[in-house]
């Protein structure tokens, strides 16, 4: 079973058992039974209410367990047991209003067959809720080898697959069908014939809680406990380096740019995650993964080996490890720009702050929050590990290779930094005319607030298209950025991370400048510009860029001087990373040492 | 609390009636069905304004008062079209009369919440304080599952079919059903006029407002406290220190069941639920920010505002692993009692640097609550468990443990009174910590009338008044060694009394119970006897408070300047943004 479909039965496992699992089509399909019915009495037609039925219970045969994103409306919207009692009571209504007047048994039998069904779900559901409740597989696990599984914990088991390809609540909503075509039959005037279906149907419902009550009882199927045999297997790996990660679902990006790094580590490393949503994105790790959603699971997973905790992004969960005595711990970030807003005086809370160069030291040194600037550590950036140096000049007649990628528009005006809807089309224009190839690679929230950058985008997408021959756009995949730094021979972009990143190459790069600042204010404001070729917006230092960039390249000395402030001393940025995991595990040693922590401090 | 056995009978009972309802309901007999249906709807009412749990899980979540009534509305059109198939309108206007009725059930019982909640304030709430154009809030009064008109306006169908049934006159149905539907829309449009007259301010107004009259007040001082219900004394003890200091403060609460307690204590509330609402709270004005808890991470809302000065001040002085937690690193200071509190935090090394923390002297706990009055002169000997606290590791309570064998132990000697006081959030979080305190709250009523079982408020004036205190590791030790009670504290999670006196260094002035009950004996003789740790604890006093313990005013004001001053530095310092 693949990461991706097991994390996503597991949260249906979770869910499967009616708790809040409606939305609103589900609301409307039961009000269209009722409004079939309000149709069928005045007409006379039964037809109509046991048609207008059919949807209802076909979605909740073939849709499943719903997620429940509507938590705030969970007062009106009707949950499954509902759903089935307004539905087979509008049939019920809709057949008996039906003249001839039908026979009394035969209405008794399907309307207990239909209570019958209600107590079997009911029961399933309850059965199953108290399950998860009395389980302990809280913790999941991924690269790491728990009893012989090296992912896991496997999804709830529901006891009615095991001899049906159905789980039991759609199998109660095709006992359903009995009913229904129970109350058809009555409606048709055939004997006998509703009453065994009702019987039938009770039957089975009965038969289905059963088996769910057998499974599931106290002393049934022994419940999924893992979670002491996750701890084990933390404990052997005995990992000295954690890194740390939560985040809402839309910010797993901030732990993948990690993800190379994680899986090159020296020392045992253990990934602890605190939403499983963020597995689906990690699935080419080898780095073994926990989930630890409760803090009763962190501590858990935080044996005492554990030297030193990295944190790529500052959220208010990270107290929940740094309450944890024992390890040091270091917030990583997870990019480094001269934008601002990525201050905060939480940052108090680490032991240390990892900058990538002298640049970001700075930065915060001009924002007195209390933070102590002996903890702020410029480690380098060692994702930039495979950005290339600028190669020697090969032959002549090689096209220059421009690579344009701009920033969005940012949430508000103040934090617009982007070049894409002011200068875009003429930058594209420009540099396509000067007879060299343009790769566009814009910021994937571009145009999301302004109308006006989404049509310039649009309009660089389509000049690119027409102008072929080695243009065109970088696709939108974690690596690419890089790929595309590695083929260019010159950036054109906007104050961002991505100009840091490119001083990697050393390669020459122009920065817009998109509200016309003197050139010097400009760069005091970015220190990031500092060795760049400046873009106003009447573009008129354009082919100077290019052409320098091409041949004579005048700011080579001043590029690797600010590269050298920004990112650190040249030297293999992975190997100086280790390199400073290695020297912060030993200052997290010296400290332990030196505190001598009485082991009832431990959990 | 009622046992499993009856839950389990009125469970049967409520499902066999539903079971013959709908048998009557197919037969058809009205005057049965409504005669059951009344009953039924009685029933339900009794059950939904009882406390406590009468019904099974079961009938509380799926099967739920909701369900049940959407039952007998099924139901009633069910009657209506087996009593009258041939009378098309009279069956389907019984259909739109139930869908009204349910759907005016759940929309009485959401504009009900929503008109209290708009009434406390709205999006946010506030005390002590006036917002023109705005009513002053009153607290949200709790909405009751099950409307009592509306439960009994169902039963006027099945009224209007048993009339039918008795008397022949078919219309006494029709008029049951359009009284109904007249009712309910005449009640819907109601609640839709209120509503829309309640929210005639917006949300953002209200707060726009709120805010405005902050920068007038012009803070300088925030309190930011977040706790379970009946926490909010760890914010009222800083009152009286706060209005000595005589400068602008105010409260600003995450929790909106703290707002009674404060109601006129002297210095303006707001209750902010979103940590956007802290930014906007958060006044030019403001300097300094005070902590009374750590327990969650909701400071960071406040904590990660620029430009204002954090310290954390906690709510009494003790060994809890919450007072040398290295998260206390995010704030700028921490203020301490004493030395002790002090060492707690240099006991990591590198956990917080000693220059971020500060000696202020004790804060005391308010004894506002007297003890209940009892005839006789017997001395009194107190057991007040903790909680069990956020985590399962930082569990300090011997409640569960060991709060049987020390009660008994106590109630054995004849010639003392004894006091069970249970902290104030026990069981909030674990529910075997209630029934431990429901059971030996039992224990103690059935052991005579001198004994009792006191409320949180009353634990200080009891302390006050102990000859003995059985206590677990928290703020009541220290309070204990300030009021010269010898104490004793239960030996817990497999400790033995050298392990938990170097865990927890306060308890080394006081007996640890490890062999129960004798060790209760020994410590209690020793109490009203000898005495032989009187000495102990005049020491730990010193090393608690410091050398000028009756001097917080003056030391918390001297504090405060300081912290204004380090701000003052820091803002001019920063760039301006």
């Amino acid at each position: 079973m693949s990461g991706a479909s097991r994390t996503g039965s597991r949260r249906v496992a979770s869910l499967g058992f009616g708790r809040d699992a409606t939305d609103l089509a589900d609301l409307a399909l039961v009000a269209l039974v009722v409004v079939g019915l309000l149709l069928a009495l005045p007409t006379g037609s039964w037809v109509i209410v046991v048609a207008a039925a059919i949807p209802s219970l076909a979605a909740d045969l073939l849709r499943g367990p719903r997620i429940p994103a509507l938590r705030r409306m969970r007062r009106i919207l009707l949950d499954r047991p509902q759903r089935s009692l307004v539905r087979n009571g509008a049939v019920v209504v809709g057949v008996a209003a039906t003249p001839p007047v039908e026979p009394f048994a035969d209405f008794a039998a399907l309307l207990v067959a239909i209570m019958a069904v209600h107590l079997a779900l009911t029961a399933y559901i309850s059965l199953g809720l108290r399950r998860l409740e009395e389980e302990h597989a809280d913790l999941q696990w991924r690269n790491l080898d728990v009893r012989g599984s090296s992912e896991g914990p496997d999804p709830l088991p529901d006891p009615v697959q095991r001899f049906l390809p159905l789980d039991g609540l759609r199998l109660l909503a095709a006992v359903e069908i009995l009913v229904l075509a129970g109350l058809v039959l009555v409606v048709l005037g055939v004997p006998a014939a509703p009453i065994v279906l009702a019987v039938l149907a009770a039957l089975l419902a009965a038969a289905i809680a059963a088996v769910a009550a057998r499974a599931w009882r106290s002393g049934g199927d022994p419940p999924r406990d893992s979670d002491a045999a996750v701890a084990e297997a933390v404990a052997a790996l005995a990992p000295e380096v954690v890194f740390y990660f939560s985040s809402p679902a839309s910010g797993t990006y901030a732990l993948t740019v990690w993800a190379k790094v994680i899986d090159a580590m020296r020392r045992p490393t253990l990934v602890v995650l605190r939403e499983p949503v963020h597995l689906d994105a990690l699935t080419a790790m080898t780095t073994p993964i926990v989930v630890a959603p409760t803090v009763a699971a962190l501590e858990v997973v935080t044996p005492p080996s554990v030297r030193v905790v990295l944190y790529p992004t500052n959220v208010v969960r990270n107290n929940e490890m740094i309450r944890i005595p024992g390890p040091m711990h270091s917030f990583i970030g997870h990019g480094d720009s001269d934008k601002v807003g990525s201050f905060s005086p939480l940052n108090r809370m680490y032991d240390e702050i990892w900058v990538a160069g002298r640049a970001a030291i700075d930065r915060y040194a001009a924002v007195d929050e209390g933070i102590d600037l002996n903890v702020l550590r410029a480690v380098g950036r060692p994702q930039l590990a495979e950005i290339r140096r600028a190669k020697p000049a090969t032959e002549e007649a090689q096209r220059l290779v421009v690579l344009y990628a701009p920033t969005w528009e940012g949430f508000f005006d103040e934090a617009d930094y982007s070049s894409v809807a002011a200068m875009g089309e003429r930058i594209v224009r420009g540099v396509l005319d000067a007879g060299a190839v343009l790769r566009f690679k814009p910021h994937p929230l571009t145009g999301h607030r302004l109308p006006a950058a989404a049509k310039a985008r649009t309009a660089i997408e389509e000049l690119l298209k027409r102008a072929g021959d080695g243009s065109g756009l970088v696709p939108n995949t974690p690596d690419a950025l890089y790929t595309a730094f590695n083929e260019a021979d010159v950036l054109i972009s906007d104050i961002s991370s991505v100009i840091t990143d490119f001083l990697a190459s050393r390669k020459p790069y122009a920065v817009t400048n998109p509200r016309d600042l003197p050139d010097e204010e400009f760069r005091a404001l970015f220190p990031s510009s500092g060795a760049a070729e400046l873009l106003g917006t009447d573009l008129a230092t354009l082919p100077r860029a290019l052409e320098d960039a091409g041949g004579t390249d005048p700011r080579r000395a001043s590029r690797e001087a600010l590269a050298e402030y920004l990112l650190g001393a040249e030297q293999d940025p992975l190997d100086r990373f280790r390199d400073e995991v290695d020297a912060f595990v030993a200052r997290a040693d010296a400290r332990i040492a030196a505190a001598a922590i009485p082991a009832g401090i431990r959990p | 609390m009622r046992s499993g056995g009856a839950r389990t009978g009125v469970a049967v009972a409520v499902g066999l009636a539903y079971v013959v309802l709908a048998l009557l309901a197919l037969l058809p007999a009205p005057v049965p069905f409504l005669v059951l249906a009344v009953l039924l709807v009685v029933a339900e009412l009794w059950l939904s304004r009882q406390t406590g749990e009468v019904l099974p899980l079961l009938l509380r979540s799926q099967l739920g008062v909701r369900f049940r009534l959407l039952s007998l509305d099924v139901l009633t059109a069910v009657l209506a079209a087996r009593f009258l198939p041939e009378r098309a309108l009279i069956v389907a206007l019984a259909v739109v009369s139930v869908v009204l009725l349910h759907g005016g059930r759940d929309a009485g019982g959401i504009f009900a919440r929503r008109r209290e909640w708009r009434r406390n304030g709205g999006p946010v709430s506030w005390r002590n304080l006036s917002v023109p154009g705005l009513p002053d809030p009153r607290t949200a009064r709790p909405v009751a599952e099950l409307s009592a008109p509306l439960a009994l306006l169902t039963l006027l169908l099945p009224l209007g079919f048993a009339i039918g049934d008795a008397t022949d006159r078919l219309s006494a149905s029709l008029v049951a059903e359009l009284l109904v539907i007249a009712v309910l829309a005449l009640y819907l449009a109601g609640r839709l006029l209120q509503y829309w007259l309640l929210n005639r301010v917006s949300m953002d107004e209200v707060r726009a407002r709120v805010q405005a009259v902050l920068e007038t007040q012009e803070p300088e001082i925030v309190v930011h406290f977040s706790g379970r219900r009946r926490t909010v004394e760890q914010v009222l003890l800083w009152v009286p220190v706060l209005r000595e200091l005589g400068r602008p403060c105010l409260l600003v609460v995450r929790e909106p069941t703290h707002l009674d307690a404060l109601e006129g204590c002297g210095i303006p509330v707001v209750f902010a639920p979103r940590s956007q609402d802290i930014e906007l709270f958060m006044v030019r004005s403001v300097r300094l920010a005070l902590y009374p808890s750590d327990i969650t991470n909701i400071n960071n809302h406040l904590l990660r505002v620029p430009g204002i000065y954090d310290v954390l001040v906690g709510h009494g002085d003790s060994d809890e692993p919450e007072n040398r937690s290295p998260i206390a690193r995010m704030y700028d200071e921490i203020w301490v009692a004493g030395p002790a509190g002090r060492e707690r935090y240099a006991y990591l090394a590198a956990g917080v640097p000693e220059r971020r923390i500060r000696e202020i002297g004790p804060v005391r706990p308010l004894t506002a609550a007297p003890l209940p009055a009892v005839p006789g002169n017997r001395p009194v000997v107190l057991y007040a468990p903790t909680w069990e606290n956020a985590t399962t590791s930082t569990d300090l309570s011997s409640l569960v443990e060991r709060g049987s064998a020390v009660l008994e132990a106590l109630l054995a000697r004849q010639d003392v009174r004894v006091l069970f006081a249970p902290a104030a959030p026990t069981g909030s979080r674990l529910p075997e910590y209630a029934d431990a305190v429901a059971a030996l709250a039992r224990r103690v009523a059935a052991a005579g009338f001198e004994h009792a079982v006191l409320e949180p408020e009353q634990i200080p004036a009891a302390l006050a008044a102990a000859s003995f205190a059985v206590l677990d590791v928290s703020p009541l030790v220290s309070e204990a060694i300030r009021l010269d009670v010898p104490f004793a504290a239960p030996a817990i999670r497999g400790h033995d009394a050298a392990a938990m006196v170097e865990r927890f260094p306060t308890l080394s002035a006081g007996a640890v119970l490890e062999d129960l009950p004798e060790d209760v004996f020994l410590a209690l003789d020793d109490a009203l006897g000898d005495d032989r740790r009187a000495g102990a604890r005049a020491a730990m006093r010193a090393h608690l408070d410091g050398e000028e313990p009756q001097d917080l005013p003056r030391r918390f004001a001297a504090a405060v300047t300081d912290a204004f001053e380090a701000q003052r530095r820091r803002r001019a310092f920063a760039r301006p943004s």
